[in-house]
Formats: C-alpha cells, structure tokens, sequence
C-alpha cells in the first residue's frame, strides 16, 4: 500500500495595502486568508489593547506547563478541557469540556440514526450534517485545550482586523492522483475586495496534462474586517454569502465539470473573554486579563444545487516564532468530494463517505519584493506587514520588531517552541499521508489468481470468475470454482493419464474447449467413476457442476517451450486455458 | 439466504444471478465460509464482486481466495458483463486499463457493469459513491464512450432505483449489509430481463421481507 503526498502547494502572495494604510500613512493591514482557506474563528477581543495594558501578564511557571500540556493530551483526549483545569483556569476547562459534549451529542444524534436507518436517503442529509458539526466541535475542544496550555500568554499570533484590498498568488502545486495523469499545476489567483464585496477568480492549469480548473467564487460579507478604514473590529470573526462557479475541463479524459455553489460561510470564536480580571497592577486594566488566542473552526454546512453536502472546520493559529517567519498555520477537514483531494480513501470499510483533512501553512517574508512604501494601490510585498498581527504589541504597530519570546525565560521559550513544533507538525503531517491505492493490491492479486501449475502443466484462467482455488497431491489442479485431477485409473495403466476438469458454478451448457476443439463433458450430475478420484458430491451442486475429461497434453519438446496444449472455455462465464511447460 | 434461494431456484425463467458485493458484515472467513456453503442450494450459476463489508479480513484477499477474481467480465447470451472491484470507494489504475480493453471487445455486445459502490449516488447528501466525483466522472465518460448501451449495476446504499446518468442508465439494487430502512423496500432482489439487441428489457423486484 502506498502512501503517498495528496499535494502540497507553494505560493507567493502579493498584497496590496488598504485605504487605512494608504490614506492615513499607517501601517498596512494584515493579509487576509486565501478563499481556499476555511474559515477561521480568530482570537476575541473585547476592545483593542490599552497601552497602559500592553504588557502581557507573567507566563505560567514551567512546570504547570508541562503538566498541563501533557494533561491535555492524556487524558485530555477523553477529557478535554483537563489541561486548563490542571493549570489553574477552572473556568476555561469545564467550558472546553462542555464543549465536547455538545460535539458529542451533535455526533450521536446525527451519526446514531444513520447506522440505525441504513443510511436512509430520508434523513441522511440533516444527519451528516450533524455528525460532521458534531466531529468537527469535538476535535475543536481537544485542539483549543491543547493550544490553549502550549501557547505564550497572548498565543502565537493574532487575527487581522483590516484586510487588503488586493492580493494576487502564483505558484506551482503538485497533485498526485494515481487515476489521473496530472501532476503539475501553474495556480493564479486575484482576491479583490472592495467594501463587503469580494471577488475571487483562480485558474488552475496542468502543466503535463490537459487539464485546467478555472473558479469565480464571490462573496459578500456582512460582518467582519474589511479593506476600508473604519473602527478596529472586535476581532476577526465575519459572516459571509458566498457563491461560486467552476469549470474543470479534463481534456485528455474527455469529459469536464460545472459546479454550483451557494454558502454561508462563517467565523466566529467558541467564547468570549470572561469579565476583565485585573489582578495585577492597573485598574486601568479591564482589557489585560487572560487572553485566549484560539481561532475556532467553524463548521457551516453548505448545500448547493449540485446535492452534495459541503462543510468543512479547521483548526489553526497565526504563528510567529524566534526566527521563523510569521504566517498561519490551519489544518482542514472538508467534506467536498469534488476537488483535487476528495474523499478519504482507507483500506477496510470505510471509503468514500468522509471528506478529507489538509493541512495549510503560508509565511510573509520580511524582504520585500518590488517597491514598498505609503503608495496605496501598489503591488507589492510590505515591509512587515504582519506586524499587526502581533499579539504583543497594539494592532497596526509598525515600529518594533516585538520578540515576544525573549520576554520569558529561555527555557519556557525552548519548551514552548518545541510543543509548538510538535504539536502543528503532527497535525500538518497527518494530512499528508493519504492512502491512494487502497485498491492496488487486490487488482495485483487479481493478475494472478487463476494460474497455476502442477507437474509441468500450467492452468491459467483466461477469463470469467474461475480462479485455481486448490491443488490435489495425486493428481491434481485445481482452478478457481473448478479443480482439475488426474484419472488415476489411467495412471495405473501405466498410459499417459488423462485430466479430469471439475467446474463448480458453470452455466449447464458450458462448453470447453481444447486445441480449437470441443470437449463432450465427461460427467454431468452424477457420480464419479469408481476409478475416478474422489471429489465432492455432484448432488451438492445439482446444476452447476461440470466435469470434463480430456487426455493429458504431452509435454512439448520444443525449447522455446511454446504450449502444445490450450483448453479454454468460450462461454459463458469460466474460461482456462492449459499449457505444458517443455 | 435459504429463503431467498429458494424462490430464485422456484423462477426458472433464471439463468443465473449476480451480485455487487455485501455478502457478508464483515468479511471473516468465517462468514464467507458460510455463504459459500449456503450457496450450494442455489441451483444457477452465481457471480459476485465484492463489496466493502468484505474487505475487513485481509483486505479482501479472502474473499479472492474463495471466490475469485474480483475484477472479471464474461459474455453470455450475446451480452457483455463486466464486475469491477470499487469495494473501496474508487477503481484501480490498473482495472480501468483491463476495463478499455473489454470495452473495446465488447463493443458488438450490450453491457452490464456491475460494481459494488457505484460512481455516484443520486442522494448526493449520503454520497454513498465513490469517493472522487472526478473519478466517477471519468468511468462514467468511458462508459458512454462507447456508442453502446452500458448499464452500471451496483448495490452499496441498499436502495433501488434506476436513473439516467451520462446516457448509461444505473440499476441500483438492494444490498446485505445494514439495509436501508424507510424506502418501502425490505429484503429484496432484482429481477433483469436482458435483450442482446434491445439491452436490458426489463427490471422486476421480489420482495422477501417488507421493510
């Protein structure tokens, strides 16, 4: 079974600021997540920093920290919520874990009934759509707690709250689909947004096939950070009306797809800040309490016109580390089964109804590419233009490169950093590893069942469902719902024996055939001859037994080996062909 | 089964019976050693493919070992059937290089496809079809390509229906595993009057059970 690389993609992304950042002189905004990406609830924050409040609380001492990340692995992956509550936020914890039991209940109620009804094509629309709400609540409330403990007070990142105007991509992708010939794609994308407007035009085309997917997806957003200026928004969550049309050409297969698509697609936090806790310094601190940067997944079923149910969640953060450029990291579950990477494949039982998971990593380079500056409207790579996403410092900060991590001590940062590591490249990975050729091996398996060889004579099963099922010591072949013995009587006689070919399962008019010439069955419904070897009872297979009898094939002296023999039933359903090896 | 062969066996307008997977729940050798033995009683010839509920022992290697190849075609009666193995959701490279080529030599013949989970399903919700829309896709373009008529047969969301689809019409059948409950339909199999000429005449049910 190979396992092997679903795709993986490369992009470089070229962003153009927004009218805050072109008309006032600040700084850009923060890019804003492809249309690919799904939607992320992002970090929630009751009102922008304060500055008198900036500096994030003291972080957790070390060993609260490791046990609580352990905890929220075991036995956190039963118990979420356990690592909060291990370190000392109670609140948190027990909020995570009702959360799992609203992902679990939303899992039974919708899952339970489609086991119970088969599937049935009456509620199986409403029930999956539960279950996959339901899954995707219950993997959040694991992945929050997880997050939640490994994190820096403040997490990894923060959301944008102001969006670019413009965003352009090219890059490569590599698909690997063992059904397809494709391989390698060119992907231009233009992510244009102008007030709650947004058009989103992609082309994807092959470079070593004929093949080529061109999307127009638009939406309008009701709610959430857009490119104009206006307030700082609470915190990334929105709410959009999507629509999309693509039109997937498989030239070289000769055939091509249109889908429909009509969705809600929607971000929004799983809680809220609790009530402002000042426990240190400032009463002029309602804002510096603990702050929870976990983006939550939505899980926004989206039927369309096509009858295919379309949801996905996902699971991610804005990561900066020491070193490291900054970017987002998500990973996805997507139950669409049309695009590139479609349904899960895995051996046993389980193909073709779930969706399949993703993984999502994009990084900004600080160098920039082309001219940068307070020109608005202009193609480029921005200086920085992430630092807004700084949790560390207020939005839309330009100045400081923050180092947030130099901030705690160097061994937190270190354990931190390594939790970091292991936790998203786990969950980066796992998606990564798909199984494609699930049913490879069988197919092999089917090129050789059906041959077989015995004393120098090969059967081969040239067509229908016969396959060399077993072999006699004494005498024999056996081929498929067929076995084939030698007539010991003629062994005895001490003349070259004759075969005898027992079909199981065969049409009662199945004739066979031998060197271009038709073979009278030997015995229909009855008993064997007494000299005959012993073999199973005609009465148990009243109908479908067939026996032939047929003189041995002499064995060829040419050393080319060329088969003097070939028997081979025409019809119906069992054909096998034998040959003598020189 | 016993009952349900026993009124296969009482028709005899019955030539013989195939099936698109879901013998067994689970695929143990157990279970398919049973079917095997139950099967004796019937008295036409049976052709199977397997299904997904047998690919939980050995991957289906069992199953091959007892009853054959899951990837075959024969001709009979002046009419071309064809099992494909999609037990997993999708076809392998390699069957849909075998399947050009029977399609090519089963171009004067009407078709019958028979394949466990079938490219698409019509209540796309369940998606109780292939995994890949592309990929179903694909073998349904092959499979009108061929200015024959081709009709897919397949069992796995254990309903029954026939519809269009890419000018080859689809049987859907009963299956055995977890039977679908509110469609009307219990324990059942299909009856397929086949014309060489005309293709696929006429499609009959025969209820056992109700549902």
């Amino acid at each position: 079974m190979r396992t092997l690389l679903t795709s993986a993609a490369l992009a470089v992304a070229l962003s153009l600021p927004g009218r805050a950042a072109a008309e006032g002189g600040k700084p850009p905004p923060a890019r804003a997540p492809l249309e690919d990406e799904a939607p992320l609830a992002t970090p929630n924050r009751a009102k922008p920093l304060d500055d008198a409040c900036a500096e994030p609380p003291p972080p957790r001492p070390f060993a609260t920290s490791a046990l609580g990340t352990v905890t929220a692995v075991i036995p956190g992956l039963v118990v979420h919520g356990t690592g909060h509550m291990v370190v000392g936020d109670s609140k948190t914890g027990l909020r995570l874990l009702a959360l799992e039991g609203v992902g679990l209940g939303l899992l039974a109620t919708g899952f339970v009934p489609i086991v119970l009804s088969g599937a049935s094509r009456r509620i199986v629309g409403p029930a999956a759509a539960l279950s996959v709400v339901g899954a995707g609540i219950f993997a959040i409330s694991f992945l929050a707690d997880v997050y939640g403990i490994v994190a820096p007070v403040g997490g990894f990142g923060a959301p944008p709250r102001a969006l670019p105007i413009l965003q352009t991509a090219i890059g490569y992708r590599y698909v690997y689909n063992p059904v397809f010939a494709h391989r390698h794609f060119m992907v231009q994308e233009i992510d244009y947004r102008t007030g709650p407007w947004r058009i989103h035009p992609s082309a994807w085309f092959a470079a070593d096939d004929a093949n080529s997917r061109v999307r127009l997806h638009g939406a309008y957003r009701f709610a959430g950070p857009r490119p104009e200026a206006q307030p700082a928004v609470r915190d990334g969550s929105f709410l959009d009306l999507e629509t999309a049309i693509t039109r997937h050409a498989f030239t070289s297969d000769r055939f091509a797809t249109t889908t429909g698509e009509l969705a809600l697609a929607g971000t929004d936090s799983i809680w809220r800040e609790s009530a402002p806790r000042c426990a240190d310094r400032s009463p002029k601190c309602p804002s510096a309490g603990p702050r929870k940067p976990v983006r939550t997944p939505s899980a926004v079923p989206r039927p369309t016109w096509a009858s295919s149910l379309l949801a996905r969640f996902a699971f991610g953060m804005y990561r900066r580390l020491p070193g490291s450029p900054r970017g987002e990291i998500s990973v996805i579950y997507d139950h669409r089964h049309d695009d590139f990477a479609a349904g899960l494949k895995v051996p046993g039982l389980g193909s073709g109804v779930a969706g399949h998971f993703r993984s999502r990593s994009t990084s900004f380079r600080h160098r920039p590419l082309g001219r940068s500056g307070g020109g608005c409207r202009r193609l480029g790579l921005r200086r920085r233009i992430v630092d807004s996403v700084s949790p560390w410092g207020p939005a839309m900060k330009t100045k400081p490169k923050p180092k947030p991590f130099r901030r705690h001590p160097r061994r937190l940062d270190r354990a931190r950093a390594a939790a970091f590591t292991m936790m998203f490249g786990t969950l980066l990975g796992a998606p990564w590893v798909a199984c494609l050729d699930v049913a490879e091996e069988r197919a092999h398996r089917d090129e050789t069942i059906g041959k077989g060889a015995f004393g120098g004579t090969t059967l081969e099963v040239v067509d229908g469902l016969a396959a060399i099922q077993k072999a006699r010591n004494r005498g024999g072949l056996a081929v498929g719902k067929s076995s084939f013995h030698r007539d010991q009587g003629d062994a005895q006689r001490r003349r070259p024996p004759d075969w005898i070919l027992t079909v199981e399962n065969a049409f009662p008019d199945a004739p066979f055939w031998k060197q271009e010439r038709s073979l009278v069955p030997w015995s229909r419904n009855r008993s064997r001859a007494k000299s005959g070897p012993k073999t199973m009872e005609d009465s148990r297979f009243p109908a479908v037994l067939r026996l032939f009898r047929f003189a041995r094939p002499a064995v060829n002296p040419s050393p080319r080996g060329a088969s003097p023999c070939s028997a081979t039933f025409k019809r119906p359903s069992i054909g096998c062909r034998t040959s003598t090896r020189a | 089964m016993q009952d349900i062969y026993a009124r296969m066996n009482a028709d005899p307008s019955i030539s013989f019976v195939v099936s698109a997977g879901d013998l067994t729940s689970q695929g143990t050798i157990e279970q398919l050693d049973r079917f095997r033995s139950e099967l004796r009683s019937l008295q036409v010839p049976f052709f199977p493919t397997l299904g997904n509920h047998e690919l939980g022992t050995e991957d289906g290697a069992a199953y091959q070992r007892r009853f054959g190849r899951a990837n075959f075609r024969f001709v009979h009666g002046g009419m071309q059937f064809t099992f494909l193995d999609s037990a997993s959701a999708t076809i392998d490279p390699v069957v849909l290089g075998w399947l050009d080529r029977w399609l090519a030599e089963g171009q004067n013949h009407t078709h019958a496809v028979l394949m466990h989970i079938p490219p698409i399903d019509p209540f796309g919700t369940r998606n109780g079809s292939f995994a890949s829309r592309n990929e179903a896709s694909k073998l349904l373009a092959r499979l009108a390509e061929g200015g024959r008529r081709h009709h897919p047969l397949r069992a796995h969301p254990f309903l029954l229906c026939v519809f269009e689809c890419r000018h080859s019409r689809l049987h859907l059948g009963g299956g055995g595993a977890i039977p679908e409950r509110f469609d009307g339909i219990g324990r059942h199999y299909l009856t397929v009057d086949v014309d060489p000429m005309r293709g696929i005449a006429q499609t009959g049910v025969v209820r056992i059970d109700p549902d």
